[in-house]
């Protein structure tokens, strides 16, 4: 551990960059920006009938909100998210989807194509080409059409705030690893850009169906929901040999905390020594590879009341080259600056602190 | 609280109905001030999780379960005050958190005088 000199207050930091900003996009504003003949069929017909009046997102029973307990924040304008900005002293923000996280279990490949179209002209429109420097976003895909996808990378990768491309991971099958894939990293590669990860709770109904029916609170399934999402791409990815086939794509794996990474991480290194020859590919430890071409979002932080432990796991990973601040905000386990800050701060040298809340991400997303 | 004993002025006591809260500042912090069924709480508008203004949080019940039974309950209706933020639930008397009594929230004696609510900060 680093025993250089301590960051004291969160004000010594150079730049904070939030890696997971959530907009909360309503299926109506992506109408306009529809192609056809989604476009038509949305506009018409009888506005009670649920399909008939907006694009149909799936849906579930679990009480997301608490009753209102929880306050579930609309930001679905440009100066919302420049609130959040404000609200939590960030200087930049990666923006990420929240509807469109769920493109991938739909059943039309098609819609979910036209869907995600739509959604990054709303997003260039309504929020980069209008918004202030520190708006940053991915381009969101739907994996259901790799071909398609692929488009879609080359054609919004030249937007200057365009910095990653974005899949909803979970329901993605088969997983990640699969050579149907094979478009989208080569599109990656071609235009220099990170591959970033974020799985979502409402796909479980279709992704896992048994651990959603087997969980009968959101609560219970989201303990589960990220880790096992991201647990489930990440093996599938190793396992395939994505890192060594394409090696200049930085791979971000966005909201499952950092707990399951040093688990899952180590957990492979020791099938690939005792069954080394199913993963042919691979030319040195999975591990390795973790360190080299995997990055993190910091949120959920896992929150033991000792600090220590927490910089145990960031340590196993040598998470301090590879942790990406993030908020999450606005969903309800979202993290503040604050929190990271002040679990970090006497573990880790001002330089590696630095590195988690902007330099890490600034480095991957090409922000300057 | 060490501080010296303060008393500062609310709003008179028929300004409050039951059900309803206002919030103040008073020296320097922020107070939310609750009539719950006309007992009055008061309590510092600063979630003890990460910051969050927990006086605009929804007060209601909470879900129950007794020992050994299936069904679930609502209970305790009107005082459990949970934060808009990430959601952890106080008590609104005791300031308890829910979940963990090592925390609780910051909360304040509350008095009337001449229908007159006040808040007493310090001197404890
Ligand atoms: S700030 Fe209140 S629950 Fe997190």
């Amino acid at each position: 551990m680093a025993t250089q000199d301590r960051l004291r207050s969160i004000a010594d930091l150079d730049v904070v960059i939030d890696a997971d900003a959530h907009i909360s996009e309503k299926a109506e504003q992506l109408v306009p920006y529809l192609d056809e003949p989604y476009k038509s069929m949305f506009s018409g017909g009888d506005k009670e009938s649920a399909n008939v009046a907006k694009p149909g997102y799936p849906k579930d029973e679990l009480f997301r909100a608490l009753g209102g307990k929880l306050q579930w924040e609309d930001v679905s304008t440009a100066e919302a998210e420049m609130e959040a900005m404000e609200r939590f002293g960030l200087d930049h923000v990666l923006i990420t989807p929240t509807l469109n996280l769920y493109l991938p279990i739909f059943s039309d490949e098609r819609y979910a194509h036209a869907l995600s179209k739509a959604y990054n002209d709303f997003v260039v429109a309504e929020f980069l080409d209008d918004g202030p420097d520190g708006f940053k976003a991915a381009i969101t895909i739907s994996p259901l059409a790799p071909d398609k996808a692929a488009e879609e990378i080359d054609r919004l990768a030249d937007h200057p705030d365009m910095v990653g491309v974005i899949v909803g991971s979970t329901g993605v099958f088969p997983p990640l690893g699969d050579r149907r894939y094979d478009p989208i990293y080569e599109a990656l590669e071609d235009n220099d850009m990170p591959f970033v990860l974020h799985g979502a709770t409402g796909s479980f109904t279709s992704a896992h169906p048994f651990i959603k029916r087997g969980m009968k609170s959101y609560g219970e399934l989201h303990v589960l929901s990220h880790p096992v999402t991201q647990m489930f791409q990440m093996t599938s990815m190793l396992g395939q040999g994505i890192p060594e086939r394409y090696p200049d794509i930085d791979i971000v794996f966005q909201e499952a905390g950092i707990g399951w990474i040093p688990f899952t991480m180590y957990r492979m290194d020791n099938e690939y020594e005792k069954r080394r020859s199913e993963f042919p590919t691979l030319r040195k430890k999975p591990s390795e590879y973790v360190k080299e071409n995997f990055y993190f979002t910091t949120q959920p932080m896992i929150e033991p009341k000792q600090s220590k432990y927490v910089a145990w796991f960031i340590e196993m990973f040598d998470g301090t080259d590879s942790l990406m601040f993030s908020t999450d905000f606005p969903h309800y386990d979202f993290d503040t600056p604050e929190e990271l800050f002040n679990m970090i701060r006497n573990h880790f040298g001002a330089e590696e602190v630095q590195k988690v809340f902007g330099g890490n991400a600034a480095e991957v997303f090409g922000i300057e | 609280m060490s501080a010296e004993r303060t008393r500062h002025r609310i709003c008179s006591v028929d300004e409050l109905e039951p059900g309803e809260r206002i919030l103040k500042t008073v020296s320097d912090r922020e107070i939310g001030v609750f009539n719950v069924d006309g007992k009055f709480h008061a309590v510092a508008n600063y979630c003890v999780h990460a910051g969050g203004p927990i006086c605009e949080g929804r007060l209601s019940g909470m879900v129950t379960a007794e020992a050994g039974e299936w069904e679930w309950d609502w209970a305790r209706e009107g005082e459990i005050l949970a934060c808009p933020w990430h959601g952890w639930e106080f008590d609104i008397d005791s300031g308890e958190f829910l979940a963990d009594d090592q925390y609780r929230l910051i909360t304040y004696e509350t008095e009337i005088e001449d229908g007159t609510l006040y808040v007493v900060l310090g001197g404890a």
